[in-house]
């Protein structure tokens, strides 16, 4: 039953990155938003913080 | 072709590129292999994690700092050619409409993480982190080597000072 809750979470994610691809004006994709991200430093700072926690939860926890 | 025209203004020479990245990738997959063998919550696995994560933020330094002198050379040589126009661009004027759905989306991920976080037991309730484990968990060591890899290859990414769009 909780499987089902991450195949909506999941299945959502997908559908706005479809939609994004489908309707193009105005929507973001994850590539776009991975790059508005990445197009300031406070930005990339989190995203760098964020890589080394998964690498740590992932490898060493 | 972009990449054709810009080549001849790199620091380093294709081959010499090629091969640098070839050891890169290389060291990556080595260190995989060993960081996947070890036993999670010890030192070892701790020190190799971060040691990667260290290398990969320092290689991606001297690699931005390399593209920067790069950039300026380009910029310092006459525009010969009109202003480049990509064909097919994506339109970026971004909307509300798709940033309230993003939005949404990751307050469900969050919303469901948090809903299996706080029910046990967890194989009922799995987090990302449990799923995550029956597929690259300790005792699966290719699959483990190989998201120790992308997630070095993520962190090349992540680092990278974003390139100037002409």
């Amino acid at each position: 039953m909780t499987r089902a809750l991450w195949f909506v979470a999941i299945g959502g994610v997908c559908i706005c990155e479809l939609a994004s691809r489908t309707l193009k004006r105005g929507w973001p994709t994850a590539a776009d938003l991975f790059a508005g991200a990445r197009s300031n430093v406070l930005g990339r700072l989190v995203l760098v913080i964020g890589w080394i926690w998964l690498g740590w939860h992932v490898f060493a926890r | 072709m972009r990449r054709d025209e810009h080549a001849k203004d790199r620091l380093l020479p294709s081959p010499t590129r090629a091969v640098v990245t070839g050891v890169i990738v290389v060291a990556l997959v080595v260190c995989g292999w060993f960081a996947a063998g070890l036993t999670p919550l010890r030192a070892e696995a701790n020190a190799v994690t971060f040691s990667a994560a260290a290398a990969i933020l320092a290689l991606s330094a001297v690699g931005g700092h390399l593209s920067g002198r790069e950039q300026q050379m380009r910029d310092r040589e006459p525009k010969l050619a009109g202003p480049r126009h990509s064909l097919g661009a994506r339109d970026t004027s971004w909307r509300p409409g798709g940033f309230i759905a993003w939005s949404g989306a990751a307050l469900l991920v969050v919303a469901v993480e948090l809903w299996e976080l706080f029910h046990s037991p967890r194989s009922a309730y799995p987090t990302l982190s449990s799923l995550a484990n029956e597929v690259i968990g300790p005792g699966h060591r290719p699959a483990r080597a190989a998201a120790f890899v992308c997630w070095g290859a993520l962190g090349f990414l992540v680092a990278a000072r974003p390139g100037r769009r002409s």
